[in-house]
């Protein structure tokens, strides 16, 4: 037997795939007894405030199943490639950095609350020096210069040049913000 | 028309503002276009904030422009890194790389230019003389015909450029089903607000575009690394000379057309008509094997197509409401800051800054040729800024953006809870655009089907029976078995290529 090449779709991509078509399908259920709940009109009879949504939900149920039937039907065949494949060529895919991307993620969250109590100004240095720092960025005077540089610049052309809210903060953050915007 | 065109530009002349925000509008867009993971629709998703700081006419200008720079932009990185900045460029990269590599960076630029000139310009002359006699029959359409247009878009946009149909109508469905959020339009009810008073005005469409385009589109560059082409660098274009252009001219007329008349279409946009206008040129070319290696008409085809789709895709629009692409599903996101909705009646209401448009994208495509000859090299240089410095000054302008807004800190919320609904739909193969497709169709879909069933006294069947509304139905069944059908065909091809894992004859 010759194997000639193989491109491997990692088995989790599969398995993530069904596990979302069969929430979408759980999912379409459970907001079919939510629409049901939507008060009804007289007037409206047939096309009332669930008649729309409830034909959604019963397409995308439709298109769950498909879906959940096409995965495991790809799982499958995936499984049985592996057993006759025994020479596996990286995949053309780039490969996840997923705990960089776990990072950024916390980072985003952390910069959204230091937003509602930092304000602005304080939150963005602070984020971008972080960001910066964990995407591996080499110049170090660039590092330390950008955060500064890029929320001044986004302050003056938000605040300043278009009139555009930004946000201030809370407690005494709120007074240094007010003092620059 | 003459009317409404000297009006819009004696306004504009009035606003000399208007032709800053549109050269600022191209250097953003090529900007946007050229960088790969920011792409033209984040160009525009991004600045539709900043629309609220104007006029509807300058912000509509701006955005125009952007799109307009965006879909040539990505055509710089893609012939001189072969990696295209926008899937638009895509196809450019084919002949575009292989042209530059031999030496020939400044003819293969010189060629994207001219083709995405004289694609744009005729997208948009197509534009000036289609949308408002299109306007004006589209005064005469019902709830029906409405309806059967919002399907058209979603099954189009679903099956045509889709790798797996059933995810990108899963997809369209989504957005149809979280337009229903909040009130219903006609009676009022609150739906799928789980008690939750903020809900009952629904999802703000804003903050959920710029979180699956843009966050999205960060968060996802920070999970993979995407590594470079070979990198060529230190060029000037060079525009063809007018014999090499005659050589061209039925693959530049052939791809404007088709171009133009893909980007017409609801929901299929200039990716689908660059790739579709190559096929066709390599089928019309008398030596098809010269494709691939560097081939002016390799260049031309795509980029007269891509660029002659901007133009196409804004007729729906304009003229009936309905969005011709992503880029203008976003551009909806614009005027709405405005109050403004587009549709026949924005002809009738609005016919300065409907003509405005025409201009901007005129001026546009004009400065594209300025744009491109005297700065492309600088544009090719923005390709050296990292993305360490890029991906976190977007999730702050993300931010800073919705929040300028409407001061509200939730639509920030809202912003992240789609930035990772989008990243799970990337990282699962959902395209995006059907799900934003279905977010602005949907209200016109509900709303068109309810009233024609009211109207005919709730029979459907009726609906299909009225001759406009029929052919459009008529053209979603045929858009979805087209759609069916060639994924059937790559399964196929796919199943045989499992087949010669194991070798026969061993």
């Amino acid at each position: 037997m010759m194997l000639r090449y193989y491109q491997g779709t990692p088995m989790v991509k599969y398995l993530s795939d069904i596990a979302l078509s069969l929430s979408l399908l759980l999912g379409s259920v459970y907001l079919w007894f939510v629409a049901d709940a939507i008060p009804t009109f007289a007037r409206y009879q047939n096309v009332d405030s669930d008649f729309w949504p409830k034909a959604l939900l019963i397409i995308i149920g439709v298109l769950a199943m498909g879906l959940l039937y096409q995965s495991i039907a790809a799982a499958k065949l995936r499984h049985k490639e592996r057993s006759v494949a025994e020479i596996a060529e990286p995949s053309d895919k780039s490969p996840n950095s997923w705990k960089k991307l776990l990072l950024v993620v916390f980072l985003v969250f952390a910069y959204f609350w230091g937003l509602r109590l930092l304000g602005f100004l304080i939150a963005t240095v602070i984020f971008l020096s972080f960001a910066v720092h964990l995407a591996n960025y080499s110049n170090r005077l660039i590092k330390i210069l950008f955060p500064f540089v890029f929320t001044g610049i986004i302050t003056v052309i938000f605040a300043k040049l278009l009139s555009l809210p930004l946000p201030r903060g809370a407690g005494i953050f709120y007074d240094i913000s007010l003092f620059f915007y | 028309m003459i009317d409404g065109f000297l009006s819009a530009l004696s306004y504009m002349v009035g606003e000399p503002i208007t032709f800053l925000l549109i050269v600022f509008g191209m250097i953003w867009g090529i900007v946007f276009g050229c960088v790969p993971g920011l792409s033209g629709v984040v160009g525009v998703a991004l600045l539709v904030p900043f629309t609220f700081a104007f006029g509807p006419t300058e912000g509509l200008l701006l955005l125009g422009s952007v799109y307009v720079g965006a879909t040539f932009g990505g055509s710089i990185s893609a012939i001189l890194f072969n990696t295209p900045g926008s899937p638009e460029a895509a196809c450019t990269s084919l002949d575009g790389y292989p042209m530059a590599k031999r030496g020939e960076a400044g003819k293969a630029l010189g060629i994207a230019l001219s083709a995405s000139a004289i694609g744009g310009l005729f997208g948009t002359v197509v534009l000036m003389l289609m949308a408002p006699p299109l306007a004006e029959i589209a005064l005469s359409f019902g709830p029906s015909e409405y309806f059967a247009l919002a399907v058209l878009g979603i099954t189009a946009i679903a099956a045509i450029g889709s790798k797996s149909i059933l995810k990108a109508l899963m997809a369209g469905m989504i957005g149809l089903l979280i337009a229903t959020v909040g009130m219903d339009p006609l009676t009022s009810a609150g739906r799928f607000t789980f008690g939750s008073d903020m809900l009952l005005s629904g999802i703000s469409f804003i903050p959920v575009i710029i979180g699956m385009f843009a966050l999205t589109e960060v968060l996802t560059r920070f999970s993979e690394s995407v590594s470079d082409g070979q990198k060529i660098s230190n060029v000037s274009t060079k525009l063809p000379s007018i014999r090499e252009m005659l050589e061209m001219k039925g693959t530049l007329l052939r791809s404007s057309v088709l171009g133009t008349a893909i980007g017409i279409l609801p929901g299929v946009g200039a990716t689908t008509a660059a790739f579709m206008s190559y096929s066709e040129a390599v089928r019309w070319s008398k030596d098809p094997s010269k494709f691939g290696k560097g081939a002016p008409e390799g260049i031309a085809a795509p980029e007269a197509a891509n660029n002659g789709a901007v133009g196409g895709s804004m007729v729906p629009l304009l003229a009936l409401g309905i969005p011709g692409s992503a880029t203008t599903a976003v551009m909806i996101g614009g005027l709405s800051i405005h109050g403004i909705v587009p549709g026949p009646m924005l002809m009738v209401q609005n016919k300065e800054l409907v003509f405005s448009l025409f201009i901007g994208m005129l001026i546009s495509n004009l400065l594209m040729i300025f744009f491109g000859l005297k700065a492309s090299r600088y544009f090719a240089k923005v390709l050296d800024a990292p993305y360490a410095l890029i991906g976190p000054s977007i999730i702050v302008l993300c931010m800073a953006g919705i929040y300028a807004l409407r001061s509200n800190i939730m639509d920030i919320v809202v912003m992240m809870a789609f930035g990772a609904i989008g990243l799970l739909m990337r990282k699962l193969d959902y395209p995006i655009a059907p799900l934003i497709i279905g977010l602005v169709l949907g209200p016109i879909a509900e709303v068109s089907l309810r009233r024609a069933m009211l109207l005919n006294d709730f029979d459907i069947v009726s609906i299909f029976t009225r001759p406009i509304a029929g052919t459009l139905l008529f053209l979603s069944l045929l858009s979805l078995v087209y759609g069916f059908y060639g994924q059937y065909q790559r399964y196929s091809e796919k199943k045989a290529l499992h087949a010669g894992l194991i070798d026969p004859t061993e």
